[in-house]
């Protein structure tokens, strides 16, 4: 009968915590595309008032804000 | 945009001073109109989205350049589009991209601007000023400030 003592139980954890960080290590890079880059760049610049102009187009910031910034430019 | 607009949303349009529009701009291939059609299919759903899109596609725009369906999807998912039926649905449809379609016709020929990017700040009294190109927020704020009323 295999009994484990206290220096093999730690021994264990500590072959055990290494196992598991290597599996994390695995998946974090089987994960690591272009789409979850994407995802990981969350966008933190979004005010709480938005919405859509009369064009069809959408703006942010009070509606009736005194001064509009129209952006005319390309996603790429 | 990316460089100042944090600085301008802090300083103007947090404190309802300024309301920033986007208008998009067609003139780099088929993943202009992608991209565009993505940030628009998910503000169908709520404006807010269509911004959330918008900032993600415009932080990762090397990746965007050679992005394909999978990663517009998943992108707008991990923003907080739910109906992901409907945004796939307004993606691959052509109704949104013929309505982008018109928005850059009207943006070259209404608008006059063929500049990327170009930058119209106007005031209570409509009249815009013009600027071209990147900036930095020193520019844009003593524009702004000058069209306040």
């Amino acid at each position: 009968m295999y009994i484990l003592s206290t220096g093999n139980r730690r021994q264990h954890a500590l072959i055990l915590s290494v196992i598991l960080l290597l599996l994390g290590s695995l998946t974090a890079c089987a994960g690591n595309d272009e789409t979850s880059s994407a995802i990981t760049e969350a966008a933190d610049l979004v005010p709480i008032i938005a919405g859509q102009t009369a064009d069809g187009t959408y703006y942010r910031g009070q509606p009736d804000a005194p001064v509009t910034l129209t952006e005319y430019s390309d996603f790429l | 945009m990316q460089g100042p607009e944090k600085e301008i949303i802090t300083t103007h349009v947090g404190p309802g001073a300024v309301r920033i529009v986007y208008w998009p701009m067609l003139d780099l291939g088929p993943n202009s109109v992608n991209a565009a059609t993505a940030a628009f299919c998910a503000g169908e759903q709520d404006p807010v989205l269509f911004w959330r899109v918008h900032d993600t596609l415009f932080a990762n725009q090397r990746s965007v350049y050679l992005a394909n369906h999978t990663y517009f999807h998943d992108t707008a998912a991990a923003q907080g589009v739910e109906d992901m039926d409907a945004f796939d649905a307004c993606f691959e449809g052509e109704e949104m991209r013929d309505f982008l379609h018109t928005l850059d016709e009207t943006r070259r020929e209404e608008r006059q601007v063929s500049v990327r990017p170009t930058f119209d700040i106007a005031g209570p009294d409509g009249e815009p000023e013009r600027i071209f190109g990147s900036q930095s927020f020193d520019v844009y704020d003593a524009i702004i400030r000058a069209h306040l009323p």
